[in-house]
This record gives C-alpha cells, sequence and structure tokens, in this order.
C-alpha cells in the first residue's frame, strides 16, 4: 500500500515559542495522501491546520520550530532536506493557494508576470512559450477574455477572478501535490461554488493529491475522499468521507455536526460544545476534549487515548470510539423521526399578528462618487436602491446577499448611522429618516446593533464594564450610579458572563464571549430591535451556536426584533421568521422562512440556495453553479440586475426592470418569471 | 516673588522668579506626572511601558537622560539675591542678575572666570600676554592663571595632584554609589520578600524583570563621572575656558537647560495644534478636513529656516524697540527661547497631524465608534474616550522621537544666527563661536569639542529610548500580545 502513497506524514510535532511557553500547536501528526486523492483536514481556528501544512513545506514562521517526526513525499524525507533543494519542490512539486486572495497577490505585478515567475523558477520555458503557457493556465482555471487579463494588474480583477488566478500561479509548474487552505473563506457563496467546482474538476483532470484544509463540514463533504479532524494540535480522527459523514466516532467529530445551524433545527435550540479549545502550552495527562465532552469518563482525564480503529480505515482517538458511534447512530434515528413529527414550527402561525415595528418603504442610499477639481458628484454608488420591508416586535427577518450587495448599507440606514438619500423609515409609525441627532437620541436606546467581527467592535483600551455602561450612560442619564451598576450585572449575567468580567478587557475573552459583550452593550438600552450585522460570521462553528442559541433565548425572554443580516443560508434557517433576498441594492424576494427556502422563485434565490455546500451522506450531482460575479453598482447592468448572470434571462429581462409579484399574501418576488397577472403558477 | 528661609544656619532672603519657560516646563512635569498616573491605572496602556521598563537600552539611556534632567531642572529654577542693603535702610534690594539654582550650586564654576582662552587642566593661558615686570619692564609670556590650578607650586604637580583628587572623588562615588545600591537591594528585597543577600545575587546574574544591573551600572559610571568632575572643576578649569575666559564644563551644563527647553516645550506647543486639528480632521471630515489640509499643505510646502528666521527677526527688531519690556537680560533672553519654540512648534506640527488625521480617519470606520454613534454619544465624549486613547501611542512615539531632532535643530539654527539670543548659553551658540575658534591657530578645539561631547550624550540616549518607546508602542511591530 504504502508505494501509492504520495505524501507521507509520520510524529510531526511543531511547538511555538511564545512570551517564554512552549505551545504544542501541532503535535505527533500522522496522516498520509494517496494518489489522485483529496484529503480534508477539519477543524476550528486555533487547533493547528495551517501550521500543520506550514510545517510540511518547512516555511514556518521564526517562532515556530518543527521538534520531530518526518515528512516523506514519493518516499523522499523532507524534513532534514538541505534548504536549496526544498525550494525545487516549493511550487514545484508541491503548490499552496492561500485563504486571502486579496492579499496573496503582489499588487505591483501584472497577473501575466506572477504567474510567469512561477514557470521560470520552475520549468525550462523562456519567452514567448511562458507567454503561451501562461494563456493555457488562465483557460483552463476559467479565466474570461484571458489575453487581457495577461496584462491586468490584481486590483483590476475581483475576489473570484484573483483566487483563480492563485490557483493557476500553485498550478503553473504542474505539482502533484495542492495545499489548499481555506481556499473559498473568504469568498463568497455563488464564488465559492464556482471555485470548489473549478478545484474538483483540475484535480481530476491533472492526477493531483489535494490537502483540502478548511473549518467547513459542508466543503469537506463536497471535496474530499479522505477526512481528518483535528483538536488541540492532535488529529482525533480519521476516515473515509462516506463514513466519517456516515458514523462520525469522536464526541468532537459529533457535536461541530451537532452545532450546525440549519433547517431540521429550526423549532429548538442547536446543541453547543460547552467552554473553548485548552490553552496548548501545558502537558496533556488525559484526553484534549476530556472537559468539554459530554460523556466522558475518568478515564479520559488521566489516559490519553490511543488510535482505535472502529472499521476498515476509519480510525479514532477515544477510549469509548464504538460506544460513541453507536450512540450516534440510535440519537440520529430519533432526531429524524422528531424532525417528521414537529414539521413546520408551531409559532409561525399559532401566535397572534404582533405589532408592526420598523417599516422602511422605498429606501435608497446613494454615496456621491466625487471626482476632479471641484469635487463635483460624477456618479452614484446605488448601494441602496429601493428597498422596503416590514419588522414586527418579537420576530426576526433576515436580510440574505452576497458581500457588496447593500445588506450593511441598509442595516446602517435603519439606525440613522447612514443618513438615506430617500425613502423613509418609520419605527412604530414614527419617521426617523430626517430627524436631526437631538431628536433622534430618545429613539436610540430602541435601536441598536452587533457587529460582524466581536475583535473590532469592543474599544480594546476600555474595560468591559465601561464598555456597557457607555450607553447606559448616554441614554438612561435618569439611573443612578449604583442603579447602573445593578443593571450591568443583571445584563452581563442574561448573556451569560461571570459578574467579574466588568473590570477586565476584551483581549482577556475569547470570540465568542466578545460577542457577548456586543450582546451585553446593545441589550444594556434595553432596545426593541436589534441590527445583528453577520454576528456569527467571524466565529466557529460551535461558537457560533452559543450565539445563535443565546439571540433565540433573549428574543423570547424579552420579545426582541431583529433586523439580521448574513450570507449564510444555514443560519437564515435556524432563526428567521421571514427572508429579504438582496441583489445590488434591491429585494429580490422576500417572504416567510419556509416559503422562501422551500420554494425559492427568483433564480437568484434558487442559485443562492444551490450553491451553498452542503453536508450528504452520500454525494449526488449537483447543478452546475451560476456563473459570473456581481456587477459594480456603480453601473449596474440595464433591466433586471441578474439578467447577465440568470440562466432563464429573457429579452425582457435586459430591458426592463421587473416589478413586485405577491406570489401570495406573505412571498413575493421581482422576476419576470412570474408575472404579475399569472399569479400562483404551479410550483416547482 | 520674596522668599525667607534659613539653611545651614543662615537665613537667605531672596526673590523667587518664574520665567515663562519656567512656568512651561513644570506644566510639563505636571502633565508628566499626570499621564504616568493614568497610564499606570490603565493596564492596557500600562503594558507597552513595562515593555519599555524591562529593556536594558531602554533603562540605561534613561538613567543618563534622568542625569541630564536633573541638571536641567535645578538650572530652572531662578532666583534673584538681595544685595546688601544700604546702612538704616528697611527696603530691600534684589540683584538684577538672574541666577538659578543650579548657578547657586556651581558657584565657584560660575565665578572663576580667566582672562580669556585656556586648554582643559591648563594652569596657564593659552595666549601669550604683555606682562609689566615688578621693575617697570614689559616681558611676553603666557601668564598664570588666576583659579586653574592656583594652589599648584609648579606645573610639575599637576598630573599628581589630578590623580590624587580623582582617587579620592571615585571612593567616595564608590562608597555613596554602594550605600544606594544597598538601599535599593533592600527595598527589593522587602517587595519579593527574599532574603537580602538572594535578591543582591539575583540584580548581580541579571535575573530580575527591571534590569536593575544595567540601571546600577550606568548609575554607577554616571555617579564616577560626575564626581570626578565635581571633585576636579572647583580647582581646574576641566574642559578650559572660552574666549572671555568662562569655565566650558559651566557653559556646557548650562547649555543642557536650553536643549531640554527646546526638546519639551516645543512639543507642548505643537501638540495642541496637531491633537486638535488631526483629529477634528479625520473625524468631521467635509470641509474641516479640506480646510486642516490646505493649512498644512501650504505650512510644508515653505521652507523651515526661512519661516523661523524671518519670525525670529521679527521679534528681535521688536525687542529692539521695546528695550523697557523686560527686567532682566535674562528674562528677555528667555522671551526670545520662548518664542523660538513657539516658531519651531508652529513649523512642526504637520508631520504628526498629518498622522493622526490618518488614523482617526481608520479609527472612525471602527465598529466600536459605529456602536457609541448608534448610543447617540455626543462628538466630544467620542473623541476623548475612543479616539484620543487610541492614537496615544501615535503621539507619545513621535514626541520620544522629535525630542533628539529639535535638540539638534536647535544648534543648527544659532549656528545659523536664527536660533537662541546671544547671551543664552547655548550648545548651538558654542558651535557658533567655533567658527572662528576652529580658524585661530594654534586652534581652541575644546569649546566645540564639549558641546558635541554633551549633546551627543544626550541625543544618543533620547534616540536609544525612543527606539524602544517605538517598538514597545507602535501596534504594527509584533508581540502586543492579546489584541489579536
Amino acid at each position: 500500500m504504502s508505494e501509492e502513497r504520495l505524501l507521507e506524514v509520520e510524529h510531526l510535532t511543531t511547538i511555538v515559542h511564545a512570551d517564554g511557553a512552549k505551545v504544542h500547536a501541532v503535535d505527533d501528526v500522522s496522516f498520509s495522501i494517496g494518489r489522485n486523492e483529496t484529503f480534508a483536514l477539519v477543524g476550528e481556528s486555533g487547533c493547528g491546520k495551517s501550521l500543520t501544512a506550514l510545517s510540511l513545506m518547512r516555511l514556518l514562521p521564526e517562532a515556530a520550530e518543527i521538534r520531530s517526526g518526518s515528512v516523506r513525499v514519493d518516499g523522499e524525507e523532507w524534513l532534514s532536506m538541505p534548504e536549496l533543494r526544498l525550494r525545487d519542490h516549493r511550487g514545484g512539486t508541491v503548490g499552496m493557494i492561500f485563504q486571502e486572495p486579496m492579499t496573496s497577490l503582489n499588487p505591483v505585478m501584472t497577473v501575466g508576470r506572477q504567474i510567469g515567475e512561477a514557470l521560470l523558477r520552475h520549468t525550462d520555458l523562456r519567452g514567448k512559450a511562458v507567454r503561451k503557457r501562461v494563456l493555457d493556465l488562465l483557460a483552463q482555471v476559467g479565466i474570461a477574455d484571458r489575453e487581457r487579463r495577461y496584462g491586468d494588474y490584481p486590483f483590476q480583477l475581483s475576489g473570484g477572478q484573483k483566487q483563480r488566478v492563485m490557483i493557476a500561479m500553485a498550478l503553473a509548474a504542474r505539482p502533484r501535490i495542492l495545499i489548499a487552505d481555506e481556499p473559498t473563506t473568504a469568498l463568497d457563496v455563488t464564488i465559492q461554488a464556482q471555485i470548489l467546482e473549478l478545484m474538483r474538476g483540475l484535480q481530476r483532470e491533472r492526477q493531483m493529491s489535494v490537502l483540502l484544509i478548511t473549518h467547513d463540514l459542508a466543503v469537506v463533504s463536497e471535496m474530499a475522499h479522505q477526512v481528518a479532524v483535528m483538536y488541540a494540535g492532535q488529529l482525533v480522527e480519521r476516515a473515509p468521507r462516506d463514513a466519517f459523514f456516515a458514523r462520525p466516532a469522536h464526541p468532537y467529530s459529533q457535536s461541530l455536526f451537532a452545532a450546525l445551524p440549519g433547517r431540521n433545527r429550526r423549532a429548538g435550540t442547536l446543541s453547543v460544545i460547552k467552554g473553548t479549545v485548552p490553552p496548548l502550552d501545558g502537558a496533556f495527562a488525559g484526553c484534549r476534549f476530556a472537559a468539554r465532552c459530554e460523556s466522558a469518563a475518568p478515564v479520559c482525564a488521566q489516559d490519553s487515548p490511543p488510535w482505535t480503529r472502529v472499521e476498515e480505515g476509519h480510525e479514532v482517538r477515544c477510549h469509548f470510539a464504538r460506544e460513541t458511534q453507536a450512540r450516534w447512530e440510535n440519537g440520529k434515528a430519533r432526531v429524524s423521526v422528531a424532525a417528521g413529527a414537529a414539521g413546520l414550527p408551531a409559532q409561525s402561525a399559532a401566535r397572534p399578528q404582533p405589532s408592526e415595528l420598523l417599516t422602511v418603504s422605498d429606501l435608497k442610499v446613494h454615496f456621491p462618487i466625487r471626482k476632479g477639481f471641484l469635487k463635483r458628484a460624477q456618479g452614484y454608488v446605488k448601494a441602496v436602491d429601493g428597498v422596503s420591508f416590514q419588522i414586527r416586535s418579537g420576530r426576526t427577518l433576515a436580510l440574505v446577499g452576497e458581500s457588496g450587495c447593500g445588506k450593511t448599507t441598509v442595516g446602517k440606514a435603519v439606525l440613522q448611522l447612514i443618513r438615506a438619500t430617500s425613502g423613509e423609515v418609520r419605527f412604530q409609525g414614527v419617521p426617523i429618516t430626517r430627524l436631526p441627532e437631538a431628536r433622534l437620541r430618545p429613539l436610540r436606546s430602541d435601536l441598536q446593533i452587533i457587529f460582524q467581527d466581536p475583535y473590532a467592535s469592543l474599544d480594546p483600551r476600555m474595560t468591559v464594564g465601561s464598555i456597557v455602561e457607555e450607553g447606559i450612560a448616554a441614554l438612561r442619564t435618569e439611573l443612578s450610579r449604583g442603579q447602573r451598576a445593578q443593571a450591568m450585572e443583571r445584563i452581563l449575567g442574561q448573556v451569560g458572563l461571570p459578574p467579574a468580567s466588568e473590570a477586565r478587557y476584551p483581549h482577556e475573552f475569547s470570540g465568542g464571549q466578545r460577542q457577548r459583550v456586543a450582546i451585553a452593550r446593545a441589550l444594556a438600552v434595553g432596545p426593541r430591535l436589534i441590527v445583528c450585522d453577520e454576528p456569527t460570521s467571524a466565529l466557529d462553528v460551535s461558537v457560533q451556536a452559543q450565539v445563535l442559541n443565546l439571540l433565540k433565548r433573549l428574543q423570547d425572554e424579552l420579545g426582541l426584533a431583529y433586523l439580521f443580516i448574513t450570507h449564510n443560508l444555514a443560519v437564515v434557517a435556524s432563526l428567521a421568521h421571514e427572508v429579504a433576498v438582496m441583489y445590488l441594492g434591491r429585494i429580490v424576494e422576500q417572504g416567510d422562512a419556509e416559503e422562501v427556502l422551500d420554494s425559492p422563485r427568483h433564480p437568484y434565490t434558487q442559485s443562492l440556495l444551490g450553491s451553498a455546500p452542503v453536508i450528504e451522506r452520500v454525494r449526488t450531482a449537483r447543478p452546475p453553479p451560476t456563473q459570473g460575479e456581481m456587477p459594480s453598482a456603480i453601473e449596474p447592468p440595464p433591466g433586471c440586475h441578474f439578467a447577465p448572470r440568470c440562466a432563464h434571462a429573457m429579452p425582457l429581462c435586459r430591458e426592463r426592470y421587473p416589478g413586485v409579484t405577491r406570489i401570495h399574501a406573505h412571498h413575493s418576488v421581482r422576476c419576470h418569471l412570474w408575472p404579475a397577472a399569472s399569479s400562483l403558477p404551479d410550483s416547482t | 516673588m520674596p522668599l525667607s528661609f534659613s539653611f545651614w544656619g543662615h537665613a537667605w532672603s531672596v526673590e523667587w522668579v518664574v520665567l515663562w519657560t519656567d512656568a512651561l516646563l513644570y506644566v510639563l512635569i505636571v502633565a508628566a506626572v499626570l499621564l504616568a498616573l493614568y497610564i499606570r491605572r490603565h493596564p492596557p496602556l500600562q503594558r507597552p511601558w513595562s515593555r519599555v521598563v524591562r529593556s536594558p537600552m531602554a533603562m540605561g539611556a534613561a538613567v543618563i537622560l534622568a542625569a541630564y534632567a536633573a541638571i536641567g531642572l535645578l538650572d530652572s529654577v531662578h532666583v534673584r539675591l538681595p544685595i546688601a542693603p544700604v546702612k538704616g535702610s528697611t527696603v530691600r534690594y534684589y540683584s538684577p542678575e538672574l541666577l538659578s539654582v543650579f548657578d547657586l550650586i556651581a558657584g565657584p564654576l560660575r565665578t572663576h572666570t580667566e582672562y580669556s582662552y585656556s586648554a582643559p587642566f591648563a594652569t596657564r593661558l593659552y595666549t601669550q600676554e604683555t606682562v609689566r615686570l615688578p621693575d617697570g619692564q614689559t616681558r611676553r609670556e603666557y601668564p598664570r592663571l588666576k583659579y586653574g590650578g592656583a594652589g599648584l607650586k609648579s606645573a610639575a604637580e599637576l598630573g599628581g595632584d589630578v590623580c590624587a583628587r580623582v582617587a579620592r572623588a571615585l571612593a567616595e562615588a564608590g562608597a555613596a554609589w554602594l550605600v544606594a545600591a544597598a538601599a535599593l537591594t533592600w527595598r527589593l528585597a522587602r517587595r519579593h520578600r527574599c532574603a537580602v543577600w538572594q535578591m543582591a545575587l539575583r540584580c548581580l546574574r541579571g535575573d530580575t524583570q527591571v534590569p536593575w544591573r544595567t540601571i546600577g551600572l550606568t548609575f554607577g559610571v554616571v555617579l564616577a563621572l560626575g564626581w570626578s568632575a565635581g571633585a576636579l572643576c572647583t580647582h581646574y578649569h576641566i574642559l578650559g575656558t572660552d574666549e572671555v575666559g568662562r569655565d566650558v564644563f559651566y557653559l556646557s551644563l548650562k547649555s543642557v537647560r536650553t536643549g531640554l527647553v527646546i526638546g519639551t516645550v516645543t512639543t507642548l506647543v505643537m501638540l495642541p495644534f496637531a491633537l486638535a486639528l488631526g483629529i477634528s480632521a479625520g473625524y468631521f471630515r467635509g470641509w474641516v478636513d479640506d480646510v486642516v489640509q490646505y493649512v498644512y499643505t501650504t505650512l510644508n510646502s515653505i521652507p523651515g529656516v526661512l519661516l523661523i528666521a524671518a519670525a525670529v527677526l521679527i521679534l528681535q527688531s521688536y525687542m529692539d524697540r521695546h528695550a523697557g519690556l523686560y527686567d532682566t537680560v535674562a528674562a528677555r533672553a528667555d522671551m526670545r527661547l520662548l518664542f523660538l519654540c513657539l516658531i519651531l512648534g508652529i513649523t512642526s506640527w504637520t508631520g504628526l497631524c498629518r498622522l493622526l488625521r490618518g488614523e482617526t480617519l481608520k479609527l472612525c470606520e471602527a465598529d466600536y465608534i459605529q456602536a457609541a454613534r448608534a448610543f447617540g454619544v455626543g462628538h466630544g465624549r467620542i473623541i476623548t474616550r475612543h479616539i484620543l486613547p487610541n492614537v496615544m501611542h501615535i503621539v507619545l512615539i513621535s514626541v520620544v522621537l522629535d525630542f533628539s531632532s529639535l535638540v539638534l535643530a536647535e544648534a543648527v539654527l544659532s549656528y545659523v544666527g536664527v536660533g537662541v539670543d546671544p547671551s543664552t548659553i547655548s550648545w548651538g551658540n558654542m558651535i557658533n563661536s567655533a567658527r572662528l575658534e576652529m580658524a585661530r591657530q594654534p586652534a581652541v578645539w575644546w569649546p566645540l569639542a564639549s558641546a558635541f561631547i554633551f549633546m551627543f550624550a544626550l541625543v544618543l540616549s533620547a534616540n536609544l529610548f525612543a527606539d524602544v518607546v517605538r517598538e514597545a508602542l507602535d501596534p504594527r511591530t509584533k508581540g502586543r500580545g492579546g489584541e489579536r
């Protein structure tokens, strides 16, 4: 068997020196990748996945060093190879793709030269042959108009195109192994589908082996042949894809699945993994997951579990691997029965119709593009171009769309952080769009916001106490100092932070806890509506579940309404009552969450739902992803904005923007496929 | 303000005079102390500073800077001594001559003036003079100095005398150092709850977080040099004398204050401009931003030296026309020094202002500022609570980096002739007069060399200190720990 293995990693241990401590970031990791095989390394942030990949290439940062182990490619040992020879292999035998296409390309070199550089280094091609080969590569990675793109600079390309160029660079020297470190994490879902499709095709065509590093189980499900789960610097489970998705046998893998938000988890709360990843600078006595494991036994805290083989090729580092696996299979059956019985969640119909809280009608936010000496407006970026929706109290409206569609601008315009160009926002019947700042202040306590990045949204130089207190001090001036302290203590308890956190600073908290602080800050002033701007997209899946549960609980307890801005359809499904899908500044479809998600009418909604990677027990054929990328909001295409990418586009679509068609009372769409007259056609 | 007190049995009665630059220096010290207290109470601000305190290089430099600061501060408390009263009169008059506490301490240095140039440790003048002999004849010779080596019978005793004095001074300095080190070790041992000898061993091995070994070593060197110089300078002109016979060592020490004033007061002048304009440009944008940008772009495009020269010359002619405005020469010179600080400040705020504008533009997009705006927090509070603390590191970095370049700028400007008043003792003026001294034959090299050595030590230690501060505070350098 071993001659078929292309890459063999054995007992790899890498430590990082940080502030005097030795962090065991990669600890005794062994795996192997066969020829023409995609191997996925899965884990949450900070578990050592990227460092493993960098250790293979010996491209570690200065503070890190490889302590022991062996890395063999084609039987040749890499860890003891002289640097000069290894350089031929880097980019030659092994190509690498990074997460952030925006920063991985040199901004002052043309695309053609950057790819050509890899060719000059690793092949004998020179002169015109290089150019020809680069053009071939650009064609292979699906870049249209390659002659022109050859001379373009990275800033002239979109995010998806940049990632394609990165892939072309990685492939330039015909590598036999491709290491892809979170290749689609920074991309939108339709673009992600395109890139994954491209990588699958290239792998088949070129007979490459791929080491795919990701945190996204759905991506793994679509791409991988073999899966390894990493936790706290160690591999905890290795399995073939189908076995892993059908019968995960490590408690950690199982809880990752359980924490995923999705359609069938709408009614209840998501299961969470308690606690956080342990610090890696000490020695571990027992199982590293024991402290967070639901079914930990005394032996787990004492002995480090050995590899247990549960079936052919499926190995787990757990004392109770078989029991765990059996529990999963029983539990799974129960869950599916329960989901079938429960059907649609009751709350959508049973409750009395709540009052209207926020009404947005024909909201427009246009940013002028100023040019020239006098800075006259030469044109407008129509970030939001006529958006209307309502939110009732105690309900959640999810605003879904890809980056750049204007959803965040809508959120800020609702809060009057950005003033609308035209249109109206009414809060409890009061128009607030044109209120001066002073008259707006009393309303500020009703409308609050939670941001995407919990690292950037808290002032690093203020204690948690003063962060939470800021709003109370500004808006609830009637409270005395003592009352304020009481209110603060109550709120910190409400969001599940220890009361001692007041005096601590944000950097002492983990990402999930920081997001709790941000939620506490918003809650402190007693809001009725909270704009949640991608509150979980910077968090790991287990932490995401905690935050979503918290938001759901607060809604039930306090009757909060949420405007939930997100690109993640799985989150939408688990939390939202209503959904509005945005494309290039306009809402193209809106309605009840079940309606929209179950029978989407607009081709864009359909493609969003179709592009999102899903976890399937057995891989099925997928429809081809939607082509192209979102055009610029400066010059939107004539007619329907989606027409250039739409598979069903008609001549009419390129002429006129479609009007609103009511499918029925709670579902409307703007698409020529659904003409207003013939409403209610048979659903597809 | 007249002050009366008794000291060592003498009844002193002096008039305390606060010059403008003195007042500003006092304000600066109070501000620095308040800032230090503020930083101590806020751990996120304190963290980078603890890195500075742990750096041996920074602390070594800090000891030297502290020595300079001590001299400068003693030289910044000015008094006027009483003139012996006329018999029978009860009115007390004060001398028009303004003296600082440093002058009083260094009394002999100030009063021991010779006739003209004399080399370091010389017993005779550097130039030949015509002396009238008792018998009426005249002769050309190098006359004996009035004070330099006055107690010596012949020049041959010079070496032995100097060695003896240095040896004694070193012994005394060593004893003083031991006492100080023992006191410190005892305190450290109390704080760390361990035996004194263990603490001493740890200090010697360099096994302490704060680099006490380096601090002790630097302090020892400074003490030894200072003590020896102090012991010698009452009997010799250790760095020679200048053209009118003033002791060059005294001049070099007096220049310290001028350098410190220029380096620090200028920042005090510059900071309000840079902070107010930079932050408001970045925060309010729109026309405010346009105006501020136009102002600093315009100011930047005028050569600094030209602007300074014009301003100083205007002030000069104004002072000449209104000679009665100042009651002492020192007050007048001080006014010019202050004005130089002002004009240097006005021409140098643009760089920091631009940095602050950019940083504020970036910060305004930060989510926590957006969150504060969503709470309806006012502009003033957002600026003081969120923006100011988050740009403070830039301010501190640029202040410590600017200090040394300002000290050097003073030298350059005085050399060109548009710097401080000619009567103000400064390194710049010493270098300016060296123009002629180096041109004569044989050359007079010691005033230039002294100014160079003193300025070099100050600027070098300031630069070393600034380097560490920049590294610790700059968020771009690695290891800010915790913040992402």
